[in-house]
């Protein structure tokens, strides 16, 4: 029976609609996570009585016919792109993007990689630099004698010095946005690597229409909804409930045929 | 074989039927834009298989159509601009292969070149052929007249049609649908909603109580054979003993 299969399918669609919850759930907290959403899609359907045959000589014909589905599968797991909240930090290094723009992080293998997370720190040599100690894409050097930094709207960093000495322009971040960001492919610690689905990064600095604006002392958080989550768990798990009902009552319906003899 | 084994089996046939398609009801309760679908069955008065005492037609039961439940599922918010759901009637077209397909899924994506697409990767067909946006163009929102905005101008309309039975598409998987004789029309009530996605209408509470009601209906003609086949039983046991 065809059912048995469908309801093994439906199965298998609420696991992976439950794994992907669970870890916008674990990411609640996550600086600049974008939660994730499973989306599915009927599979192909069998033609029992094809719609549009004729089903007597006098040409009438089968107004619907008889499709039977075999169960569903899953279309896409993608990224909600939508701007998490801000939350104040107070410390200079942290950054967060208000627009749709993403940082460029140099990964060590030369490549760029992007990411909403704004928790920056400096390195020995006074780089701006991630957690992970990834240099920020353009390379800001900050020097040693200066006491902190005044990051501006437009992302251009100001060093200021305890002597009196007027700031100094010390380089500027540069944001990095995409046709489709929903197809960058995340590689884990909150970097994201560009994809042909999510077309090549288009560059510029922050400030400029579309890419977003800077601001500094703040963090962007993740754009997960607990609430949401909870309900779709509950969806989730009824549904898959249902669909071992559905085997358990093929199951029955086989043992009765069996039980005929 | 006597008739009411024939006419047993045909009964069981379609309950098998029907219940492949609550169990893909279930499995797609959570499927974008997915309609509920239920089987129509007939009554079919044949002439006995064999001969018989009765002069009576006896009467099978077939699979004779759908019935599919256009009502609205449920909004979901998603947030994303250019997931979209059709409030009312209607579907988004879809240039899929092998020519327009029609779909209540809305989850579409810009692609590289700034063509508007399904998950899938197909086009989404505008009032005038497949939509283009400029890549490197600000944000996009939705109207809820379909109307697709960008940079302060529209880049393009949804194209959303609507058929008068709709239960005759036909379904090609991955929520797509086809035409089969009627040509599609403008809708007369819909409306875009951007940032929304439209849920399955699958109503689970009802498909469980279908299904408890298959599987007691696929017992009892189960019963019924056995109670035939005992009864022929009998009869053989008994009218052998007189020769």
């Amino acid at each position: 029976m065809r059912a048995l299969n469908t309801a093994a399918t439906g199965m298998e669609a609420q696991q992976l609609n439950v794994e992907v919850i669970a870890n916008n759930i674990a990411n609640m907290n996550t600086t600049g996570f974008k939660r994730q959403r499973a989306e599915f899609q009927d599979l192909l359907y069998q033609n029992v009585e094809r719609v549009g045959v004729t089903s007597s000589d006098a040409g009438n014909i089968v107004p619907t016919g008889v499709q039977v589905g075999v169960g569903v599968k899953a279309g896409s797991v993608y990224r909600v792109m939508e701007q998490g909240g801000l939350t104040q930090t107070q410390n200079n290094y942290d950054v967060a993007v208000e627009g749709e723009g993403y940082f460029i992080v140099q990964l060590p293998d030369g490549r760029d990689s992007y990411t909403r997370a704004g928790n920056f720190s400096l390195n020995a040599d006074g780089q701006i630099v991630t957690k992970d100690g990834f240099v920020v894409s353009p390379g800001i050097t900050v020097p040693t004698t200066a006491i902190g930094v005044s990051i501006n709207r437009e992302g251009v960093v100001q060093a200021v010095f305890a002597d009196g000495t007027a700031p100094q322009d010390v380089g500027a971040f540069e944001l990095s946005r995409f046709v489709n960001p929903a197809g960058l492919e995340a590689i884990g610690d909150n970097l994201f690597l560009e994809t042909p689905a999510s077309g090549t990064a288009q560059r510029a600095q922050a400030g400029e229409v579309g890419y977003g604006t800077i601001q500094q002392g703040y963090l962007e958080t993740s754009n997960v909804n607990a609430v949401t989550e909870i309900s779709s768990l509950i969806t989730a798990q009824r549904a898959y409930e249902m669909n071992s009902k559905v085997i358990t009552t093929t199951d029955e319906m086989l043992r009765t045929t069996s039980n005929l003899r | 074989m006597d008739n009411s084994f024939m006419v047993g089996l045909s009964a069981q046939q379609v309950l098998r039927q029907r219940m492949d398609m609550t169990a893909n009801n279930l499995a797609n309760m959570t499927t974008t834009g997915f309609k509920t679908e239920r089987l129509v069955m007939r009554e079919l008065s044949e002439r006995p298989a064999a001969a018989s005492d009765l002069p009576k037609d006896i009467a099978f039961v077939d699979a004779w159509s759908l019935q599919r439940d256009f009502s609205n599922g449920p909004l979901m918010r998603t947030g994303n601009a250019l997931d979209v759901a059709i409030e009312g009637e209607g579907f988004f077209a879809i240039g899929a292969a092998g020519g327009e397909a029609y779909t209540r899924d809305g989850s579409f994506s810009m692609a590289q070149d700034g063509s508007l697409v399904t998950r899938n990767g197909d086009p989404v067909l505008g009032e005038g052929g497949a939509i283009r946006l400029n890549p490197e163009g600000g944000p996009v929102t939705v109207n809820d007249n379909g109307a697709i905005m960008q940079d302060g101008a529209e880049a393009g309309r949804l194209k959303v049609v609507a058929f008068d039975t709709p239960a005759a598409l036909e379904k090609l998987g991955s929520n797509l649908w086809r035409a089969t004789d009627e040509a599609p029309r403008a809708p007369t009530q819909m409306r875009v909603s951007s940032g929304f996605l439209e849920g399955s209408n699958v109503n689970p509470v009802l498909e469980l109580t279908q299904m408890i009601e298959i599987s007691r209906m696929y017992q009892s003609v189960s019963q019924a054979i056995s109670n035939a086949d005992e009864l022929r039983g009998t009869s053989i046991d008994k009218l052998s003993r007189f020769s």
